[in-house]
């Protein structure tokens, strides 16, 4: 293995040093299209929290009959599932909350008796069961009626799965024609090859021998356009994010220590995956058997 | 790991108890329909030096690519050494370079290696072993007679000399059987004739040897078996044969046709 590696080594320092220019070529395109694929990921990201902390918002609300038990009522929603938590709220509570929404229009002074009912928050545990637990809510004895964002829960529903199907087919199209323009790039070095690669078959080079320098140049400069590039994303997110979340406090922004641990190393693997794919596939053209 | 360390069982037959090269009712058909061969029959034995002639396009180089298994036979047998190569796997057919050398007209150097790393390059691809390449390269450069000009690029070198390079590296593996597709054809006399002596030692050393040629000298001179090709058929194989093109169109005259052949008219 030691012997291979070291022929493996020189053969790819050779081809570099042969053609810098091509390298430079083959680097500067997995560059550029790793930034794209870095700061696209990165939006998505964010698309997706948004959306999310917009859900977490939804919640079902069950109103209780005046001669309801509260505690039995608990206990049923509890074992509903899907469902997290239920807070209780009662009528007073309640009137308390809606008499500081309206902002002192209304005073509870002028209420004769208290018009709300009692009523449970239900918290579930993912947008998908709001409709499921709202069902079940209603069947049980002691809850009048159930009340959850139905409106804007599907509107948020369709679209968190509008930003993750566009998100991926977009993300797959990008690592696609990375993949085609790296082989390409790739190929005219190979190309200025062929005839070496027509003798090695020749003398009886296994095709994995042969095919291994070609791809271990293309993992190097895979990985180095990337090294770069996730650099320069890395690098922008983390300045940016700290004043767009001062300026735009209302945007739950995800913060670079939460995406960059994971990008970072998401992007440069994809650099050096693609620089070695487009290679494979840019020497599979020229063996033949 | 991904195929480079797992080498199939491969081995050659070369206990001279099969033929080393075995064709039966072979026809090689192109991907554009043509037909280049036509029912060849043909075995050499272990350690022959046989020479393979004809007119231009009548088949030689088909021939010796399907015994390198550059081409696979369309129909019929191709066996060297025993082994059926129309049944070999893709992954196999490196493993039957390593037996079998093959020189060019127009040699293949690769331009910017030396003589010396052009051999050794040969060695490399097989995994030997680093310490044992050096001296196995001044072996065979010695053979071809270039043991001085082992440093040279090949610019540097005459064609014959580059040709005797390419020789060196297909024998550096050790080989069972050596072909030669015109490999004098770019060569003054002087080295045509160099090239024959080196060839026909490797046939002394017990090495079988195809030689494609269009040179009638040589082959007048050195006197070894014939094959003659035509329009895609043997039409002639003639012990201690010569061959001979004459100023009549393009026939081709064969002197003392020792075999009975009923396949096609010359
Ligand atoms: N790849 C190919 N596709 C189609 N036809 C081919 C191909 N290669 C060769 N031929 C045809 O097959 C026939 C035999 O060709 P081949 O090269 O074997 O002849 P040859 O005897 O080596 O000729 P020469 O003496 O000129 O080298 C010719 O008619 C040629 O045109
Ligand atoms: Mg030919």
């Amino acid at each position: 293995m030691m012997g291979y590696s070291g022929y493996f080594f020189r053969e790819v320092l050779t081809n570099i040093r042969r053609s810098p220019l091509m390298s430079v070529a083959s680097v500067t395109t997995v560059l550029v299209l790793t930034l794209i694929l870095g700061y696209f990921t990165a939006l998505m990201m964010n698309l997706e929290a948004l959306a999310h902390s917009l859900l977490r918002e939804v919640q079902v609300v069950a109103y209780l009959d005046d001669d309801a038990n509260r505690v039995s009522v608990a206990q049923q929603l509890d074992r509903i599932p899907g469902v997290e938590e239920a807070h209780f709220v009662s009528k007073e509570t309640a009137l308390k909350k809606l008499v500081e929404r309206m902002q002192g229009r209304i005073k509870v002074d002028d209420l004769t008796r208290n018009p709300l009912p009692d009523s449970y928050e239900v918290a579930v545990d993912s947008a998908d069961s709001l409709e499921l637990v709202a069902k079940r809510a209603q069947r049980i004895a002691g809850v009048s009626y159930v009340k959850y964002g139905e409106e804007i829960a599907q509107r948020m529903l369709r679209f968190n799965s509008l930003v993750r199907t566009v998100g991926v087919v977009i993300l797959g199209l990008l690592f696609l024609s990375t993949v085609l323009i790296v082989s390409n790039t790739i190929r005219l070095t190979v190309f200025a090859r062929r005839k070496e690669i027509e003798i090695m078959q020749m003398v009886g080079a296994a095709e994995w021998f042969i095919r291994w320098p070609f791809i271990m140049e293309g993992v190097l400069q895979g990985l180095v356009g990337s090294v770069v590039a996730a650099t320069l994303v890395g690098g922008s997110y983390s300045l940016v994010v700290p004043k767009l979340m001062q300026t735009i406090t209302f945007l739950p922004i995800v913060q670079a220590e939460d995406l960059l641990p994971m990008l970072i190393p998401a992007l440069i693997f994809n650099g050096a995956f693609v620089g070695g794919l487009g290679s494979l596939l840019s020497v599979n053209k020229f063996l033949k058997v | 790991m991904f195929g480079l360390f797992n080498r199939p069982e491969l081995e050659l037959d070369t206990s001279g108890n099969v033929p080393m090269v075995d064709i039966c009712e072979l026809d090689l058909v192109y991907e554009n329909g043509h037909q280049a061969l036509h029912q060849v029959n043909l075995q050499i034995q272990k350690g022959e030096f046989v020479f393979l002639v004809g007119t231009t396009g009548s088949g030689k180089s088909s021939l010796l690519k399907l015994l390198y298994r550059e081409l696979r036979p369309s129909s019929g047998n191709v066996l060297v050494g025993g082994l059926d190569l129309g049944d070999l796997a893709r992954n196999e057919v490196p493993y039957l370079r390593r037996s079998v050398g093959v020189i060019f007209q127009d040699f293949r150097l690769l331009g910017n290696k030396t003589a010396a790393e052009n051999v050794a390059y040969a060695l490399e691809i097989t995994g030997t072993a680093k310490r044992k390449i050096p001296s196995r390269v001044a072996q065979v450069l010695e053979l071809v007679g270039l043991s001085d000009k082992a440093k040279r690029l090949p610019s540097q070198l005459s064609g014959g000399e580059q040709q005797r390079v390419a020789i060196a590296r297909s024998l550096v593996n050790q080989p069972s059987l050596l072909l030669a597709d015109e490999p004098t054809g770019n060569l003054d006399p002087d080295s045509t004739w160099d090239i024959m002596q080196i060839l026909s030692r490797v046939q002394n050393a017990g090495t079988t040897v195809v030689v494609a040629t269009h040179n009638q000298q040589v082959v007048d001179l050195m006197r070894k078996r014939v094959l003659v090709m035509k329009r895609g058929h043997l039409v002639h194989d003639l012990a201690r044969g010569a061959y001979r093109l004459d100023g009549r169109g393009s026939g081709l005259h064969v002197d003392q046709p020792s075999t009975p052949f009923s396949a096609v008219e010359l």
